[in-house]
């Protein structure tokens, strides 16, 4: 009686103690959260004061309205002209990300050919090249290119990623062969079973990849740092931190770039952290 | 076109004509060739010069270009700052793999016991992952600046406030606690994931043995876990030693003095603001290759503890 009363106590107690854990993380993880959002839609006067405000008493749109019209330096260029310079790379980058490895995954799954297999560990060796070996030669090739300060620096570079060409590989593997046999007898290409069987029954995966790859060319720092040295051509994130040199004083001013920048990638993570949270536990992909 | 004439002129039993079979190896390098187009250019090639710009004198500015040997990794052994820029990524990759682990694992532990609130929780903690470094960087400049919240709150509960940018002992601390707020949302998943995995009979035969917590989690959990625990703790190292944006944007590049300065760092400002692309192009070859046989290893043991 006694150890048993004391079992369902120790119970309880864990469960406290975890829920107590998960409340505190969560808590860590939101606080500053709400705070940057709060202090983006605060006058200046408010934050400075003492004691601090966590949410704003009366909401104003000035931070935003400054960032979005300010002009910069004397390029007459504002903040919307980074948004859409990062719109518009990640979005082209993505698309021929999506096309070219699935292509290539749809021919290491599906088509018979001499030196697959070579080809696929030769090609796949090339995800244990770290990052900072290619920095600098990958910016000579640019160079020679001519590509330096050019949007092109960024978008085609990412389509010879590996993960893509494995992702959809792995994919396709999945999709019965009897699919693809009734296409044959109905007479249809090689492309066309690719284009029109194949690629529509692996919507979810060709979504997950579209929004992996979406989140990785957004976000990156580096690359276009090196790459990109107009202020007309730069992307958001490094048009913020630029930026925020000028401005660093103006506490709201920086808070709403940063909520500006986030924005997008953040309601991407929330429609859907679904697919987003059962692809990197699957695959681990999404690392750092 | 040449081809099609003589193969017309050879045998009967033409290499030419399509069989079933070499109209799909066609289909196959057809589908195969723009993907290997952009592998070759951006990727194959690049890793060829890299190996290649270790060996030669490349000042971008003067224009020089020549084969000068093992220079450059003489240059490295006698140069300070590479030392200090290496001892403080691997200072900072440590940290940072071990809090992150330690961090992600009992998150995942937890997640893993709770029924109500757990996908609200799991969608909470994985959301700074999808963060940019240069929001982040931006955010916690303010946040651990000498009047920023982070003391604010300290002081209310009546400690001293902390000089967490300024403070060449605590720097790199302060860049550690940041990345693991950033980033322990993936270990977490991959943690949960594998742990999902594990057998429930086991644990169940554990309790009936009267098995205790503690002896559950390091006599069942950790050891089955382990593939997941090796990668993780190889993958983040290798990350990790590569940091760049955080001293870049917090510290204003490796402040203060070179406390936080890093190996990548380094190796941006050899290549980027003094232009010297072959002693840069060293620096990088010796940290890749290091990774490289670090990750390869991995996949060695990898290979040999998933045999259960």
């Amino acid at each position: 009686m006694q150890s048993n009363a004391s079992i369902i106590w120790r119970n309880r107690l864990t469960k406290a103690v975890t829920y107590a854990f998960l409340i505190t993380l969560a808590f860590l993880v939101l606080f500053p959260t709400v705070w940057i959002v709060g202090q983006s839609f605060m006058p200046e006067e408010i934050i400075l004061k003492w004691p601090i405000h966590v949410l704003p008493p009366e909401p104003t749109l000035d931070n935003f309205d400054e960032i979005l019209n300010t002009k910069m330096s004397k390029q007459e260029l504002s903040v919307l002209r980074w948004m859409f310079n990062s719109v518009y790379v990640t979005s082209a980058s993505t698309l021929g990300v999506l096309l070219v490895t699935s292509m290539a995954g749809y021919a290491f799954a599906r088509l018979r050919f001499p030196g697959k297999t070579v080809l696929f560990f030769g090609l796949g060796a090339s995800f244990l090249v770290p990052g900072i070996m290619l920095l600098i030669p990958s910016f000579m090739l640019m160079r020679a290119l001519g590509w330096i300060d050019t949007h092109h620096a960024l978008i085609w570079p990412p389509l010879a990623g590996f993960f893509g060409v494995f992702f959809m590989r792995q994919f396709f593997l999945a999709i019965p062969k009897e699919l693809a046999e009734a296409a044959v007898i109905d007479g249809a290409s090689a492309f066309g079973i690719y284009w029109r069987v194949f690629l529509p029954l692996s919507r979810p995966a060709v979504a997950t990849l579209g929004i992996f790859t979406f989140l990785f060319i957004w976000n990156d720092f580096t690359w276009p740092l090196v790459v990109l040295n107009s202020d007309e051509m730069r992307t958001l994130p490094v048009g913020l931190v630029v930026f925020i040199g000028e401005y660093w004083s103006y506490q709201g001013i920086v808070m709403a770039g940063a909520v500006l920048t986030s924005a997008p990638v953040l309601l991407v993570y929330i429609i859907f952290q679904r697919q987003i949270t059962r692809a990197v536990m699957a695959t681990g992909f999404g690392g750092r | 076109m040449s081809v099609r004439a003589q193969s017309s002129t050879a045998s009967d039993a033409s290499p030419w004509t399509l069989t079933p079979r070499r109209r799909e190896a066609i289909a196959g390098y057809l589908f195969l060739a723009p993907y290997l187009v952009f592998f070759l250019v951006f990727l194959a090639g690049p890793v060829i010069s890299a190996f290649v710009t270790a060996f030669v004198e490349w000042e971008l500015l003067r224009g020089t270009y020549r084969f000068n040997g093992l220079e450059n990794f003489e240059l490295m052994m006698e140069d300070d700052l590479f030392w200090i820029a290496m001892r403080n990524s691997l200072y900072f990759a440590i940290m940072t793999t071990t809090g992150n682990t330690v961090v992600a694992l009992c998150a995942a532990l937890a997640l893993k016991s709770i029924r109500p609130g757990h996908t609200l929780f799991r969608i909470i903690l994985y959301a700074p992952v999808v963060l940019s470094i240069s929001v982040i960087g931006i955010v916690f400049r303010r946040l651990l600046s000498t009047f920023g919240l982070v003391n604010a709150v300290l002081e209310a509960v009546g400690i001293d406030s902390v000089n967490w940018l300024g403070d060449p002992n605590i720097v790199i601390p302060s860049m550690s606690l940041m990345t693991i707020w950033w980033g322990f949302g993936f270990p977490m998943l991959i943690f949960l994931a594998a742990l999902y995995a594990v057998p429930e009979p086991l644990y169940e035969a554990a309790r009936i043995d009267g098995a205790g917590r503690w002896a559950i989690l390091t006599r069942i959990t950790l050891p089955l876990i382990r593939p997941a625990l090796l990668f993780i703790i190889v993958t983040q190292f290798i990350a990790h030693i590569q940091v760049f944006g955080q001293p870049y944007i917090l510290t204003q590049e490796g402040g203060p003095g070179y406390s936080s300065y890093t190996i990548v760092l380094h190796i941006y400002r050899t290549a980027f603001r003094y232009f010297d692309m072959g002693y840069a192009g060293a620096m990088a070859l010796s940290l890749g290759v290091v990774m490289f046989i670090f990750a390869l290893l991995q996949f060695r043991l990898l290979g040999r503890y998933t045999e259960y």
